[in-house]
C-alpha cells in the first residue's frame, strides 16, 4: 500500500531539518521502518553515549503510537533488557498530533530523567532508589561499555 | 592584513553606494584618536601596565567577594564610566582611595602598583603645567566639560562617587593651572621624593601652588583665582583631610568618544531611512500582488506565487528556521540562500508559468527588494565589525574597559536604540503583510493526515482537524484533541464545522481540496468494502 503523505512529510523533514542529537533513517525496503541514534543528554550518566533504537511506524499510525525499543544494552529504570521503553507518550497518552521527532525527543528527555517510581526494569529501579550514585555508576559504566562509537 | 584597510577594501569593492560610505565608521581617524588617549595616559602616569594592574586587582577583589559569599567591602576602587546623555557626556576614570591613610587600594596591591599609584598622584601635580586643567568659569565645575583642551582632575572625599552635586559640602575641586604650576613645581620636586607613597604624592596635590578651590554646601561655587589659600609650603601640608576620589576626565577620551557617538547616531539615522524605505517598498508590492494573484482574476498566478513565497520562505535567506542553526544568517549566508532562491526559480521555469502580465515586473521588485535589504545588512555588519574592532583595539591600547561600558551606555540611551537590524524589521514586515497575501498550504493542514484539513472540524478548544481524521479519532472513542488534550472531541458534532475556513479553503486552495475529497472518497468506500466483507464472515 502506498505510504500515507504524512509519513512522506515526516521523513523529508528528518532529514531536511534533522533535530540535533538524534537521526532516524529509513530502511529503503520498509519505509516505516527506521535506524535510529539518540545521543546521551549532557550532565547524565549517559552523556558521551550514543544510543542504537529501532522504530517502526504501524499500519494504523498515526492513530496508534510508533514502536521504539533501544538496541543498545543501557542501564535505566524505565528501559528493560530488551530495550522495551515505559514511557507514557508511547502507551496509553499518546496522541495523533505526536510524530516520530517529538517521540524521539521524549525518549532523549527519559535518558535525562529517569524515574524509578514507575519501573520496567524492577532490579534497576530498586538499585536507583537504594543507592542512586551506584546506579548512576552502573549506568555510567554501562554507556561507555555499550553505547560508545556505537561500535 | 590590517583590518583599517580591509575595511575600506569592502567598502569600495562591495558596491556600497557612494553616500552610504560617507556614514561609515571612520576607523582611521579613531585609530588615531586612540594614540592621543593613550599618550594623555601615559603622561599621568596610568599606563596600560598599571591600570591592568589596577583591574586585575579589582577582578580578583570582586571574585573573592563572590566566592567568599561576603559583599566586597567598600567601593570598587577604580572606575570607568560614562556620564551624561549621547548629545553631551564625559567617559571618566575614578579612582578611590581609602579615606582613613590615603592610599588608593589595599594592603594586598603589589608595592610596585603603589609606586605607580604614588607617581600618579604626584604626576598629576607635577605635570600640570602641561595639562591646563584650570576651570576658570567656577560655575560649570560640575557640569560636563566640553571646551577641547581641559582636562579635569576632580578630587574629593564624598563617598558618593556618581554625581558631580557640590550637596556634600566637603568636596574640593582642584586644577593645576598653566601659569601658577610650572615654576613653584621645581622647587617641589626637590623637596618631595614622590616614591614615599600615594599618600605622599596626594598631598602633593595639595599644595598651594596650585589653584585650590573649596566649595560648601549648596553654595558651590568658587572662583579660581580668589580662592587660592596661602598654606604653608611644603608636602607636610594637608589641606581639609585627605580626599577619597579622583576623577580624571581625558579631552582625548571624550574626543574619541565623541567622534565614535556621533558616528553611530548617524548610522543609526541612516538605517532608519533605509527601513522606512523598504518597509515602502513591501507594502507597495503587497499593494500589487493581489492584482496578479488572487483566486477572484481571472488569469492569475495564485499557485506560482504561492510556489514562489513557498521557496523563499524554504531559503530562509536572513533569518534560518531550521533546528540546527536557527537565528540571524551571516551576509554571506545570505547572498548564497538568495542565490538559491534565485536559482530554484529559474530552474523550475516560474517566471514562463506567469499568465498575469504584472507578475513579472513584481518579481523583479521583490528581487531588488532583497537585493538592498542584503546591501544594508552587509552595511551594517561592517559598521558593527568596525566598531567592536576600534574598542577592542582602544581597551587593548589602554586598557581600559570601554568595550563593556560604552555599549551600555549608548544603548541605554533613548536615541541609540535603534539597536535592531534593517533586515530583521522589513522582514518581520514581509512576513506580516506580503507572505500573507498568499496563504500557504502548511498553515492549514491536518494535524493528523497531514493533508489539508478539508472540510475543517474546529473542535470547542479552538483546534482544527479533517472531518476524515476526526471521524476516525471519534470511532476509536479518543476524547482528547490530540493538539492540547481537553475533552472536546466526543461531543463534536455539525455545528463544529467552520464554513467560513471551508470557503476560504475552496478558493485559495482548489487543487488540494479536490484532491483531499476524492482522497476521502475513496478511503469511505474502502471502509464500506471492508465492513462488508466483515460482514460476510460473520453470516458465514
Amino acid at each position: 500500500m502506498a505510504l500515507p503523505k504524512r509519513i512522506i512529510k515526516e521523513t523529508e523533514r528528518l532529514v531536511s531539518d534533522p533535530v540535533p542529537g538524534i537521526t532516524a533513517v529509513p530502511h529503503d525496503d520498509n519505509l516505516r521502518y527506521f535506524d535510529v541514534t539518540v545521543d546521551g543528554p549532557s550532565q547524565s550518566p549517559y552523556e558521551g553515549g550514543v544510543f542504537k533504537l529501532e522504530l517502526f511506524l504501524p499500519e494504523e499510525y498515526p492513530m496508534v503510537a510508533p514502536k521504539v525499543r533501544f538496541l543498545t544494552k543501557i542501564y535505566h529504570p524505565n528501559i528493560d533488557k530488551l530495550g522495551r521503553i515505559c514511557l507514557d507518550v508511547l502507551k496509553t497518552n499518546w496522541s495523533p498530533a505526536l510524530q516520530i521527532r517529538t517521540i524521539l525527543l521524549s525518549v532523549q528527555a527519559l535518558l535525562g530523567a529517569p524515574n524509578p517510581d514507575d519501573p520496567l526494569a524492577n532490579d534497576v529501579a530498586q538499585r536507583w532508589k537504594e543507592d542512586e550514585r551506584a546506579a548512576i555508576g552502573t549506568a555510567r559504566e554501562w554507556t561507555k561499555n555499550y553505547a560508545h562509537d556505537a561500535a | 592584513m590590517k583590518f583599517a584597510k580591509v575595511f575600506q577594501q569592502l567598502l569600495d569593492e562591495e558596491n556600497i553606494p557612494k553616500e552610504w560610505v560617507g556614514t561609515a565608521i571612520q576607523y582611521k581617524s579613531l585609530k588615531k584618536c586612540i594614540n592621543k588617549v593613550v599618550e594623555e595616559l601615559e603622561e599621568l602616569g596610568l599606563e596600560k601596565e598599571t591600570l591592568q594592574l589596577l583591574l586585575a586587582y579589582e577582578k580578583a577583589q570582586r571574585n573573592h567577594a563572590q566566592s567568599s559569599g561576603v559583599s566586597g567591602k567598600g567601593r570598587p576602587k577604580l572606575i570607568y564610566s560614562f556620564e551624561g546623555t549621547l548629545h553631551e557626556f564625559v567617559p571618566k576614570i575614578t579612582i578611590n582611595l581609602d579615606n582613613v591613610n590615603g592610599m588608593p587600594l589595599s594592603a594586598a596591591i603589589s608595592p610596585e602598583t603603589r609606586a605607580k599609584l604614588a607617581s600618579l598622584a604626584s604626576d598629576v601635580s607635577r605635570r600640570s603645567s602641561h595639562i591646563s586643567a584650570v576651570r576658570d568659569d567656577s560655575d560649570s565645575i560640575n557640569s560636563i566639560p566640553n571646551s577641547p583642551e581641559e582636562r579635569d582632575i576632580y578630587v574629593s572625599d564624598r563617598e558618593d562617587v556618581q554625581t558631580d552635586g557640590c550637596d556634600g559640602g566637603d568636596t574640593i575641586t582642584i586644577g593645576g593651572s598653566t601659569s601658577t604650576a610650572n615654576e613653584p613645581m621645581t622647587t617641589h620636586k626637590s623637596e618631595a621624593p614622590y616614591q614615599k607613597g600615594l599618600q605622599y604624592g596626594l598631598r602633593n596635590l595639595f599644595k598651594p601652588e596650585y589653584n585650590i578651590m573649596q566649595f560648601a554646601g549648596s553654595k558651590g561655587v568658587g572662583s579660581s583665582s580668589d580662592d587660592v589659600r596661602d598654606a604653608p609650603d611644603g608636602p607636610e601640608a594637608p589641606l581639609g583631610g585627605i580626599p577619597s576620589t579622583i576623577e580624571i576626565h581625558l579631552h582625548s577620551d571624550s574626543e574619541f568618544f565623541k567622534m565614535l557617538c556621533s558616528e553611530l547616531v548617524a548610522l543609526d539615522s541612516l538605517h532608519e531611512e533605509q527601513e522606512k524605505e523598504l518597509t515602502e517598498q513591501v507594502t507597495d508590492i503587497a499593494r500589487r500582488l493581489p492584482h496578479a494573484a488572487s483566486p477572484l482574476q481571472k488569469k492569475n498566478d495564485l499557485y506560482v506565487w504561492r510556489e514562489i513565497f513557498r521557496l523563499y520562505i524554504d531559503a530562509g535567506v536572513f533569518f534560518s528556521s531550521l533546528e540546527q542553526d536557527h537565528g540571524e544568517r551571516s551576509v554571506e549566508q545570505a547572498k548564497q540562500q538568495l542565490t538559491w532562491f534565485t536559482d530554484q526559480i529559474q530552474q523550475m521555469d516560474l517566471m514562463d508559468r506567469f499568465k498575469s502580465p504584472e507578475s513579472k515586473s513584481i518579481l523583479e521588485s521583490f528581487w531588488k527588494l532583497n537585493m538592498s535589504l542584503l546591501q544594508s545588512a552587509q552595511f551594517q555588519t561592517l559598521n558593527r565589525t568596525a566598531t567592536t574592532k576600534i574598542l577592542k583595539k582602544f581597551d587593548k591600547q589602554t586598557a581600559l574597559t570601554a568595550r563593556e561600558v560604552f555599549p551600555e551606555f549608548y544603548f541605554k540611551n533613548p536615541s541609540g536604540s535603534v539597536s535592531m537590524s534593517v533586515a530583521k524589521s522589513v522582514c518581520f514586515t514581509m512576513a506580516e503583510q506580503l507572505l500573507t497575501v498568499i496563504p500557504q498550504l502548511d498553515d492549514y493542514i491536518c494535524p493528523v493526515c497531514y493533508l489539508i484539513a478539508f472540510k475543517p472540524v474546529r473542535l470547542d478548544c479552538g483546534h482544527v482537524f479533517c472531518i476524515r481524521c476526526l471521524v476516525k479519532l471519534q470511532r476509536q472513542q479518543m476524547d482528547g484533541c490530540p493538539i492540547c488534550r481537553q475533552n472536546v472531541l466526543m461531543n463534536a458534532n455539525g455545528r463544529n464545522m467552520d464554513i467560513g475556513l471551508h470557503n476560504q479553503m475552496l478558493l485559495y486552495f482548489p487543487k488540494e481540496t479536490k484532491e483531499k475529497q476524492s482522497a476521502n472518497d475513496k478511503e469511505v468506500t474502502k471502509e464500506q468494502l471492508q465492513f462488508n466483507n466483515e460482514k460476510q464472515c460473520v453470516i458465514q
